[in-house]
């Protein structure tokens, strides 16, 4: 990342701020600013590679991509879908 | 750190389309900021299976936010040979599936496969997501 730093205003409601705050200090970050650059870093990254999969790849079946997200959550499928 | 450790089997569902379920978990895991650990060997393995056409699609996997690949070096060569020995005396063991035990234990992970049956081979009791 540049040196060079801009300042971005944005408003929260006071319990994100705490959580934000609370999330900076416990990530071991040197400061909040710190802590949400790298947060948008990440998420800027994975929706760029996001996009490309997309486009290379098309969509993803909504179906499969609610089970798989239920998986790796821990929240179990009521049923195992069959194999396609 | 959450996430799943992957087989050539859950690569090549992801890069060729076998089933819908391998790429939905990908894409899910990027969503969520989680990791997919990749064992070298499981991918030495894609590269040899996967058609010419589906090689651009491993490439843009490898670039994955979720996928770190997992070298197999001295250590865990010794450690992951010694646990497959039953499996090998046996005449059931690979190399790939004794390399993907071995970080889904390191790292407390679960294994992402469409053919668990190498795996139950090296430790009957890792854990096992199986791609539907």
């Amino acid at each position: 990342m540049s040196g060079k730093k801009e300042r971005i205003t944005v408003s929260l409601d006071p319990g994100v701020a705490a959580g934000l705050k609370a999330a900076a200090e416990r990530a071991g970050a040197a400061s909040v600013s710190e802590y949400v650059a790298g947060a948008l870093d990440a998420r800027m990254a994975r929706d760029q590679w996001l996009a490309r999969w997309r486009a290379a790849a098309g969509e993803v079946d909504p179906e499969a991509l609610a089970y798989a997200r239920r998986a790796l959550t821990g929240e179990r499928a009521d049923r195992h879908p069959q194999a396609s | 750190m959450s996430g799943r450790v992957l087989t050539c089997s859950a690569i090549l569902d992801i890069t060729t389309d076998r089933s819908v379920y391998g790429r939905a978990f990908l894409v899910a895991a990027v969503e969520l900021g989680m990791t997919f650990p990749t064992p070298s060997t499981a991918l030495l393995q894609a590269w040899a299976t996967v058609p010419p056409e589906a090689r651009a699609l491993l490439e843009l996997f490898l670039d994955a936010p979720a996928v770190i690949v997992e070298d197999l070096g001295a250590s865990t060569a010794s450690r992951a040979g010694v646990r497959a020995h039953p499996a090998h005396q046996t005449g059931s063991f690979d190399v790939a599936a004794a390399h993907a035990v071995d970080v889904a234990i390191t790292r407390g992970l679960p294994i992402l496969t469409a053919e668990p049956g190498p795996l139950r081979a090296i430790d009957p009791d890792v854990e096992i997501e199986e791609l539907p």
